[in-house]
């Protein structure tokens, strides 16, 4: 398998230039032999690997290896389930973000998540895309009102809503509401976005409609993906073989 | 049960079996259905009662205006304004209580923690004090020891002002008492609540105050609802609690301040029905009374079980 | 593309947030606390201040006094005549029939309802149970003395011929009543949680669906309908209203159940309003007070203590 990780194909393609597989890029973040533990039960062991930055990367594996474990320890989002523990260094931009940032809400600002099955706030449209810019300090409506259309077109959902943002996010369809969620976190400007399976619920149009938006938008991403949904295994050239790792 | 039980229990059931002729069971089983039978018999008695007894004397004016002749004619409505004064009272000051006190269990702890446990148990108890405790804590602690405080704080023991019956002193102690009730309703809607909502906030870099704020509350609010009006129903059906901190049977005017004494309904029932010079005069509208206080109580008991249901539908379907 | 720059969030004010509601969360604890100090701190004169002593103290609560010269000594409760006698006897008495007496009415029935709702009744017939019994447990305490004063008792009367109109059973019936939606709870609970695969390792040996019931279920539930039942205990004796509407209010010490009783609970109610503040007869209403409060505490603590035992084993988890 060629190791050239951008190329990736949920469907099509991603990355314009291509480049040699020595020169992935700097990483925008770095995870060195990381464990975790739920409990007395360990989920990940000695993974390091780096996340090459504006570029899509994807993990695969089948599902229950640690895939979204893995994910979460990227931005601390283990930390609201009790009981769990690591060891390891996980960098941005060479900032150990447990130990070197104290707020854990600004590394998920700086890395943010989209998840496996959509999961829109009990709100209207566009009280969910402006949440995250209202929870990080953002009171100007001006500024809200420009930023919420600005990442609902970026999602390519803009369209298809711009008349109706004060509808509430569960009329819109599955696949609607997942590219409202990449929406959502679009807002917080992240510098890193991570996705796990983000079009595994989603039927094969909307799966297509997702991967054009992922592959638009010129950003570091990190997808978790299953075998199951791709379809050719010999043309993705994945960045990591990520697959049984961990156990 | 554990191996060896359920083997004995058994072996002793396949000897009952063997040794007996298989009776058909009929005399236990309808003994059963006999106790389901009286019990709603004398629910229904009970009722039936009430309602033929007290619809008579039903009206607007008997809802409206005030008690005359010693409550020989005229209407309750000071009862019913003391009533739902005294409620909406013990509810601002009980329910955000209640709900902090759920919302903290909920998110902050852990469910096998010493701490967990230890309120957990202060919880459950207050919950088994009789009502007549916590009248008597009532008297001593808010009208003898908050309510004498503020005297002599800020009038220096002037005329007792605070450090007498009073309806804040009976709302916060009917509060105490209704905790438990809107403690474990809104645990209840907290359950109800999907982690993925969670995730959701905190991936956004939300903190755990803005996401209970933003998602948490705003969800849990039927649940919320549900544990005021079980809070209600039962305050306005205690008694015990308020008979020495601040109810009257009879006064000339309405409460207006929060240190005014007040007419309930509850009460008036227990004076009327104990202590009326003229029993026949006065048992259409002893009977008013409690159909009145009945009616309220069932109507909210109702609502509060709709809104349950309706919470539980939302939990299945999304 | 617009700009924004996001602000930190206050590390001060999540924290006096956690601690804030920390501190609503320990307020149920707290009172219970508080209760107990202010209850029992109003009693305390009877056993620190030696006039109070002499009216009232431990000794005259219990035993036989003799208050007048050349009659017998004897248990009474009578705090407003001329010689105040406190003696607890008949008013722990009162509490005892007036408990003993509910349970003996309410729990047959509400265990057998129970059985029937949890064993045999069809599931719309359970359906309907259900709010049933929650309307009896909103009838409101007051609602059923009152009732057991108007109606009940005449009735009562008319079908045994009581010498008194208000008495003991009048009264026990009215609590059962109260006390009926509480055991029966508690027991559909344990019943329905006893786990399917016993009632079908009985079924698989030839037993029809009573045997089944009475003879491996219930033994199952046991431990859970006896919490019920102490839980239920614990209200009735706790219980005010409806004793002090219908049993007559009278503290003699008698054998029988067709007489007055007083109980603890309507003793307090009945004369807190007109007593003294700070005399010996207040104080012994607030000790009694705190009999009352420690003897629900530990009853509650056992029951919750068993049930949650259960709740453990059924779970799975030994000891």
């Amino acid at each position: 398998m060629d190791d050239n990780g951008i190329r990736i194909r949920l469907g099509r393609i991603a990355d314009e230039n291509s480049f040699d597989s020595d020169k992935l890029g700097t990483a925008k973040m770095t995870v060195e032999n990381l464990d975790f533990f739920y409990g007395d039960n360990q989920a990940l062991k000695g993974i390091s690997m780096n996340v090459a930055e504006n570029r899509v990367s994807a993990l695969i594996g089948p599902s229950g290896c640690g895939k979204s474990t893995f994910l979460r320890t990227l931005n601390r989002m283990n930390e609201t389930i009790p009981g769990t523990r690591m060891t390891g260094t996980v960098k941005l931009d060479s900032l150990d973000i447990y130990r070197a940032i104290r707020d854990v809400s600004v590394v998920r600002t700086r890395v943010g998540m989209v998840f496996q099955k959509s999961n829109p706030f009990p709100k209207s449209i566009f009280e969910n895309v402006a949440y995250g810019l209202k929870v990080n300090g953002i009171s100007d409506k001006r500024v809200i009102r420009e930023a919420v259309e600005e990442t609902l077109k970026k999602a390519y959902l803009w369209d298809e809503v711009k008349d109706e943002l004060d509808r509430s996010a569960y009329m819109l369809s599955g696949g609607q509401q997942q590219r409202l969620c990449i929406a959502r976190a679009l807002a917080v400007r992240p510098e890193v976005i991570l996705m796990d399976e983000p079009a595994s619920a989603l039927d094969p149009i909307s799966t297509s409609k997702i991967e054009d938006l992922i592959g638009d938008l010129k950003k570091t991403i990190l997808l978790s993906l299953s075998p199951i949904t791709c379809s050719r295994p010999q043309e993705y050239p994945i960045t990591r073989r990520f697959s049984t790792t961990g156990r | 049960m554990n191996g060896a039980t359920k083997d004995a229990a058994m072996n002793s059931t396949l000897a009952n079996l063997g040794a007996r002729r298989k009776s058909s069971g009929v005399i236990p089983k309808g003994l059963t259905v006999l106790a389901v039978i009286i019990i709603v018999l004398m629910l229904g008695v009970i009722l039936a009662n009430v309602i033929l007894g007290g619809i008579g004397i039903i009206s607007w004016e008997f809802l409206t205006s005030p008690p005359e002749h010693g409550m020989e004619a005229g209407g309750i409505f000071p009862a019913i304004f003391g009533t739902v004064a005294l409620v909406f009272l013990m509810l601002i000051t009980g329910v955000p209580v209640g709900v902090l006190t759920a919302i903290y269990l909920h998110e902050y702890t852990q469910p096998d923690s010493k701490v967990t446990r230890l309120i957990r148990i202060g919880i459950n108890n207050l919950a088994g004090v009789p009502s007549i405790v916590f009248g008597m804590f009532g008297l001593g602690f808010f009208v003898g020891f908050v309510g004498r405080g503020i005297d002599s704080a800020l009038f220096s023991g002037a005329g007792p002002v605070w450090g007498q019956p009073a309806i804040i002193w009976a709302a916060m102690t009917l509060a105490l008492l209704t905790l438990p009730v809107v403690i474990i309703s809104t645990e209840e809607a907290l359950k109800t609540i999907p982690g993925e909502l969670k995730d959701a906030s905190y991936a956004l870099g939300a903190t755990k105050l803005q996401t209970i704020a933003r998602v948490i509350l705003p969800r849990a609010m039927p649940g919320i609802f549900t544990g005021a009006i079980l809070a209600i129903s039962r305050g306005a059906g205690e008694v015990a609690p308020i008979m020495f901190t601040g109810v009257a049977y009879y006064l000339p005017y309405l409460p207006g301040k929060l240190n005014d004494q007040f007419m309930e309904l509850g009460y008036h029932i227990y004076v009327m029905a104990t202590q009326s010079p003229d029993v026949e005069k006065t048992r259409p509208i002893l009977y008013g009374t409690v159909l009145v206080l009945l009616v309220l109580t069932f109507l909210l008991n109702f609502l509060a079980i709709f809104i349950r249901s309706r919470l539980r539908m939302r939990r299945l379907y999304g | 593309m617009v700009t924004y720059k996001f602000k930190p969030k206050s590390k001060l004010r999540e924290f006096v947030g956690e601690k804030f509601m920390a501190l609503n969360a320990f307020t149920a604890l707290i009172v219970i606390l508080l209760i107990f100090i202010f209850i029992f701190k109003e009693s305390l004169p009877i056993f620190t201040n030696s006039d109070v002593r002499k009216e009232a103290g431990i000794s005259r609560m219990v035993f036989k006094q003799q208050y007048y010269e050349g009659r017998d000594p004897k248990w009474s409760w009578q705090p407003n005549s001329e010689v105040p006698k406190y003696s607890l006897l008949p008013l722990f008495l009162g509490t005892l029939k007036a408990a003993i007496v509910a349970m003996l009415f309410a729990v047959p029935l509400a265990v057998g309802a129970a059985i029937y709702s949890s064993e045999f009744a069809p599931p719309r017939i359970r359906e309907i149970i259900k709010p049933v019994i929650e309307l009896l447990a909103g009838i409101p305490s007051v609602v059923l003395g009152f009732f057991a004063l108007i109606v009940l008792a005449t009735v009562l009367q008319k079908m045994f011929g009581f010498t008194y109109r208000l008495n003991a059973i009048n009264a026990d019936m009215a609590l059962g009543l109260a006390i009926i939606p509480i055991v029966y709870t508690i027991a559909e609970d344990a019943m329905t949680s006893v786990p399917k695969s016993l009632r079908e390792a009985a079924m698989a040996v030839g037993a029809n669906p009573w045997q089944v019931s009475f003879t491996m279920v219930l033994p199952a539930a046991l431990p859970g309908i006896a919490a019920g039942i102490v839980l239920g205990f614990g209200r009735a004796v706790g219980e005010t209203m409806i004793v002090l509407l219908a049993s007559g209010n009278a503290a003699i010490i008698s054998a029988g159940f067709t007489e007055s009783i007083r109980t603890l609970s309507a003793t307090i109610a009945a004369e807190l309003a007109e007593v003294v503040f700070g005399s010996a007869h207040y104080n012994v209403l607030f000790f009694i007070g705190t009999l009352l409060f420690v003897f629900t505490f530990l009853v509650n603590l056992g029951g919750e203590l068993v049930l949650t035992r259960i709740k453990e084993r059924f779970q799975g988890r030994t000891r």
